[in-house]
């Protein structure tokens, strides 16, 4: 739903880009905010938002399930799927600025598969660990984990597939399948020596969804996120520069080796923090950038905030369908994801198909 | 002044360049001429500080390998043979990285003088992508010109390094970037441009350095090295030269003889 009103704004005449694209960070905040809003307050279980607003106006008490339903199941839940919408967007605007391609995504070129590595290597031979050091480490180990593995294989992904400063698509996402297959294929060696209550705790780390959020997970996720979003920010002239080439972003003055370095980086850090908390969710990364450069155009300074507003609204959105669609059961959220987002993706393609010159 | 001393370069076991030394003065155009393979492209990475190289290279006294990225960038600016561009960037976008980059960003209307200066005016708005291959060479140069606005800065020239500026264009846009170019230099700036056509470098060059098989052949002003000797030994071709009648300047008809 997020996606089509974005999908639904004109085409703006290209004088006015700047403006609306300065403009759309107000719009998509306010979408943000109703999404926030309409996720309070609808779900499986009966609380409405509304009353608990009633309530702390009059004075009255609301009752202890709805509050426990409100403030430790979906203002978790909520913030972090903010989070995560926000690092999968930004990830897909950092990785297609760094490889001047607008098909890379964390999910399709298999970094998010080398943070899943991570995670299940946190979860299987986390307990070899000495124990003080897993008692210190607490539910961060299987963010850092999963953080080493997306930048493992975002740094192998860009040896492999650019040359002399030029990335050639073939090449990145076949390096991309590549990768997958493989760290698929370490991922199931460990889970074949795993254990009882490692596989729990896999399967349940694996069916990626934003169920179970507790205030522990956005303590640890929402952060690093942040600051991700931030630090990119800075990269954002660096990435307007590298469009027109490495070479030609060294004579812009850009020092190119730091600004691929921490595009790597970040690209890792927030997509790693996402698959560590969520699972893998797909098609935020590739179909939010794209839908903001038809709208705004390619300047990366307002595409990085807004990628990470709409990325959050859209994929709150996501999770209230998820939630919602066949309640008290819930759908897996990157089901919802994919059918909202490959459409759209596809859509844009054949109608703008010259402008993105693939 | 540019200067580069005993210039090598390697890429894999392959030595492109060997022991190049060679000079280029604010105030002239200076061409780098050669067949193709002879490396003139090289050498001007090498100027640029792009490529790894033996020797050193200096930029009125700065080391060009160690100084620091965004200063060279307020002292030269260079425009590549082609650039493909990754994402639907407008004309006006384009030109503004260059603006944005040298020392006088300040200035509103730059990329508009600027895009006037290569013949683009209300070419702004336009998607870069939808162009003639001459067209973003011509936007390419604008983006260049609005990175080095004044030849000279507190009378210390600024520098164009120009990789094969004319190879799209048409005759007439041919000589309005030469022109150009002439009045950058005249203003008291420096360029170095790679040429293939012998013609525009008879006309417009100061001095040339021909390159051949990685190595500087020869360097002088243009009737010192445009010779029919000369060019026909780095060209591997027999050629005969002559002048002009108006202007008694070097001319050649590339045929059989």
């Amino acid at each position: 739903m997020a996606a089509d009103t974005a999908a639904a704004l004109p085409i703006p005449k290209v004088r006015d880009r700047q403006s609306v694209a300065r403009w759309m960070h107000l719009w998509l905040l306010l979408l943000l905010i109703v999404m926030s809003l309409l996720s309070l307050g609808y779900g499986a279980a009966d609380a409405s938002l509304f009353r608990a607003f009633t309530a702390l106006m009059t004075g009255d008490a609301i009752s202890q399930t709805e509050q426990i339903i409100l403030l430790d199941i979906r203002l978790p839940r909520l913030l972090l799927g903010i989070t995560v919408g926000a690092a999968l967007a930004v990830s897909g605007v950092l990785m297609q600025g760094l490889f001047r391609n607008p098909l890379a995504d964390p999910g399709i070129v298999g970094v998010s598969a080398g943070a899943s590595l991570g995670a299940v290597t946190a979860i299987v031979l986390g307990p070899l660990l000495p124990a003080a050091l897993l008692a210190l480490m607490g539910g961060a180990l299987i963010a850092l984990f999963a953080f080493a593995g997306a930048w493992i294989a975002m740094l192998i992904l860009y040896r492999v597939s650019t040359r002399q400063g030029r990335t050639s698509v073939a090449t990145m996402l076949l390096a991309g399948i590549a990768l997958a297959a493989l760290t698929g294929a370490v991922s199931g060696l460990l889970i074949y020596i795993a254990d009882d209550q490692q596989l729990r705790d896999f399967t349940f780390w694996s069916l990626g969804s934003l169920g179970g959020t507790s205030w522990a997970k956005v303590w640890i996720a929402a952060p690093i996120v942040l600051a991700a979003i931030l630090l990119a920010t800075r990269l954002a002239h660096g990435l307007n520069c590298l469009a027109l080439g490495e070479a030609a972003a060294l004579h812009l003055g850009i020092r190119t080796e730091r600004l691929k370095s921490g595009a790597v980086l970040l690209t890792a850090a927030a997509t790693g923090l996402a698959v560590a908390v969520s699972g893998g969710i797909g098609f935020i990364g590739i179909v939010v950038p794209h839908l903001l450069r038809l709208a705004t155009g390619p300047d990366h300074r307002p595409l990085l905030i807004n990628a990470a507003l709409l990325g959050a609204a859209l994929l709150v959105g996501a999770d209230i369908i998820s939630r919602t669609l066949v309640a008290p059961a819930e759908l897996p959220i990157g089901i919802v994801t994919a059918v909202l987002g490959a459409p759209v993706f596809l859509w844009i393609l054949l109608r703008r198909r010259g402008l993105v010159d693939l | 002044m540019f200067e580069a001393h005993d210039i090598s370069v390697t890429i894999g076991r392959k030595t492109i360049l060997s022991g190049v030394s060679c000079k280029a003065a604010p105030g002239q155009i200076t061409a780098i001429i050669g067949p193709n393979g002879s490396g003139k492209t090289t050498l001007l990475r090498a100027l640029s500080g792009d490529i790894p190289h033996t020797g050193h290279i200096t930029l009125d006294g700065l080391d060009i390998g160690t100084a620091d990225p965004a200063l060279l960038a307020g002292l030269r600016a260079v425009l590549p043979q082609a650039t493909p561009l990754a994402f639907p960037f407008t004309v006006q976008e384009v030109v503004s990285l260059g603006a944005m980059a040298g020392l006088s960003a300040q200035d509103p209307t730059l990329v508009e003088r600027a895009l006037a200066d290569v013949d683009l005016i209300g070419y702004g708005p336009r998607f870069y992508q939808e162009l003639s291959g001459g067209e973003q060479q011509r936007v390419q140069l604008a983006r260049i010109l609005a990175q080095v606005w004044q030849p000279q800065v507190d009378g210390a020239p600024r520098w164009l390094l120009l990789d094969e500026p004319v190879s799209s264009l048409d005759l007439a846009h041919q000589i309005l970037v030469m022109r150009l170019a002439e009045r950058f230099a005249q203003a008291g700036g420096g360029v170095i441009v790679i040429l293939h056509d012998l013609n525009l470098t008879g006309m417009f060059a100061d001095r040339v350095l021909m390159m051949s098989n990685g190595t500087l052949a020869h360097s002088g002003p243009p009737d010192s090295v445009l010779t029919d000797a000369n060019i026909g030994a780095a060209y591997c071709c027999k050629v005969q030269s002559r002048q002009a009648p108006k202007e008694g300047r070097f001319f050649l008809l590339p045929h059989f003889i």
